[in-house]
């Protein structure tokens, strides 16, 4: 087969570039409809991140409110480094207080700390008596120092209490025997 | 669908057909006299005058098709048969497609039939058969004069015409006749063609055809073919009866002239798709244990991997 137009005067060329002119009409609206297609779709996501950007709320607060917590973060951040850091008498208060809080049933509610060198003493309340003694077993404040319920009382239905943590067992000894209830302080 | 306007002896024919399932319909088709075809032919705008006439001055319509041009004997078309060494056709120094054709075509022109060039200045060559012998090519080529083809090309894309191909009587002949079994002659108007499985032959005769054109004609195909007694297994046939001998189908054949239905065709029909139909036939033949028809997915993959 030799390398020609058989029975055609035009040349392979030219009739390759005329089936591609009668076609080109077809190529055109395949081409224009990618196009449109991209576009669109280009337009479209352009359009949804605009309106997703736009749509974003944006966070409404009063500057005096704001300025109020930054502050009282800020003190507080000051307060629990200097909690950290301080060892008045040789007391880590910081180290007590997380025990206090870890150690808490759900149900005890805790109303006041008192640290000093000789003892620590909490004071709190719960509905459930048993929640009392949990308490007591959950305190470890290591060798040496003992919990102790110093007093507990029932108030329509609330079991108030005051736990007290002596550092000396021998003196808490001494202290707790003549009275089987105590403020504690 | 297509339009293919046949220009002849001082006639022109328009044919509008299609190609659809591998038969052919004719849809519509016209023939009309003109007075002196050559001189609308050396211009580009009597071919425009002739495409206008054609169409009914309807060109916008026309662009929305394939348009073939396809001459016949009377119109300046000449045909040749000749030989040449097959080393003369390819050239290493042929790296494109476009080389190679140049080559080819200008062997074409080497071989222009004698006072074919005293008529016309320039010539234009197209490749009608090829016999590929080991040592020998035989070629039959037409010719016509490069000043129509120029014309008809610009007047086609002046007036924003698809010009689709430029072809002549004996190629699409050629093209559509079954000539496996048997060797056809084909009287037409003008020209005698003969097709063999090998190729081609083209005789211009003016006259009628008589028993000692016969000789000639049988002679010179056993000089370029290897056919022996090549009268004994041929078959003459006019081109107006030409429907027993076509390769598709047609449909409209009856209401339209045969000769110039045939002609449009062989323009319009892929020689590939004749070659694949071709090819199929044959798998199925030989293989009909393996069955899978030519459409069915089996036979496409067989197809597929066949080619490669």
């Amino acid at each position: 087969m030799l390398s020609v137009n058989y029975g055609n005067f035009l040349r392979k060329s030219e009739t390759a570039k005329a089936a591609y002119e009668f076609k080109r009409p077809v190529y055109q609206f395949i081409a224009n409809t990618v196009c449109v297609f991209c576009l669109a779709g280009a337009v479209t996501s352009g359009l949804a991140l605009a309106y997703a950007y736009m749509a974003t709320p944006k966070p409404a607060y009063s500057q005096e409110l704001y300025g109020k917590a930054q502050s009282l973060n800020n003190n507080l951040s000051r307060g629990a480094a200097l909690m950290k850091q301080g060892r008045p008498r040789g007391v880590n208060a910081y180290e007590i207080i997380n025990k206090f809080a870890n150690a808490r049933p759900a149900d005890v509610t805790l109303t006041d700390i008192v640290i000093s060198p000789d003892q620590y003493t909490v004071k709190g309340f719960t509905p459930n008596q048993d929640s009392v003694n949990a308490y007591i077993s959950a305190l470890d404040f290591g060798k040496g120092k003992k919990a102790g319920v110093a007093s507990i009382s029932n108030n329509k239905g609330t079991n108030e209490f005051t736990i007290i943590v002596h550092v000396d067992e021998q003196k808490a000894a001494a202290k707790s025997s003549p009275q089987s209830k105590g403020s504690g302080k | 669908m297509s339009i293919v306007i046949i220009l002849g002896n001082n006639k022109v024919s328009c044919v509008s057909l299609t190609v659809k399932d591998k038969t052919v319909n004719i849809l519509e088709a016209d023939s009309r006299h003109v007075d002196d075809l050559s001189s609308f032919l050396s211009s580009a705008d009597g071919v425009k005058s002739l495409l206008s006439s054609c169409f009914g001055g309807d060109l916008k319509a026309a662009a929305e098709h394939k348009i073939y041009f396809a001459f016949t004997a009377g119109s300046g078309l000449a045909y040749k048969t000749w030989q040449a060494a097959a080393s003369s056709f390819s050239d290493v120094s042929d790296k494109t497609f476009a080389d190679k054709e140049d080559r080819i075509l200008s062997l074409c022109i080497e071989n222009v039939p004698q006072g074919f060039v005293d008529l016309y200045k320039d010539c234009v060559a197209s490749i009608v058969s090829c016999y590929e012998d080991d040592e020998v090519y035989t070629v039959t080529s037409a010719y016509l004069p490069a000043l129509y083809i120029n014309n008809i090309k610009e007047a086609c894309e002046t007036l924003g015409l698809t010009l689709f191909g430029i072809s002549d009587i004996a190629s699409s002949f050629c093209k559509l006749i079954n000539c496996s079994e048997q060797q056809v002659l084909v009287r037409a108007n003008g020209l005698t063609v003969i097709v063999n499985q090998f190729g081609s032959l083209v005789f211009m005769l003016s006259g009628d055809y008589s028993d000692s054109i016969g000789d000639i004609i049988y002679n010179m195909i056993e000089h370029y073919y290897p056919i022996n007694n090549s009268r004994m297994n041929s078959q003459t046939v006019s081109s107006s009866d030409l429907e027993p001998f076509l390769l598709l189908p047609f449909n409209g054949l009856s209401r339209y002239n045969c000769e110039m239905s045939v002609i449009a065709a062989g323009c319009v029909v892929d020689s590939k798709m004749l070659a694949a139909g071709a090819g199929n036939a044959e798998t199925v033949k030989s293989n009909p244990d393996k069955g899978g028809s030519e459409n069915s997915v089996i036979g496409k993959l067989r197809k597929l991997f066949e080619k490669k």
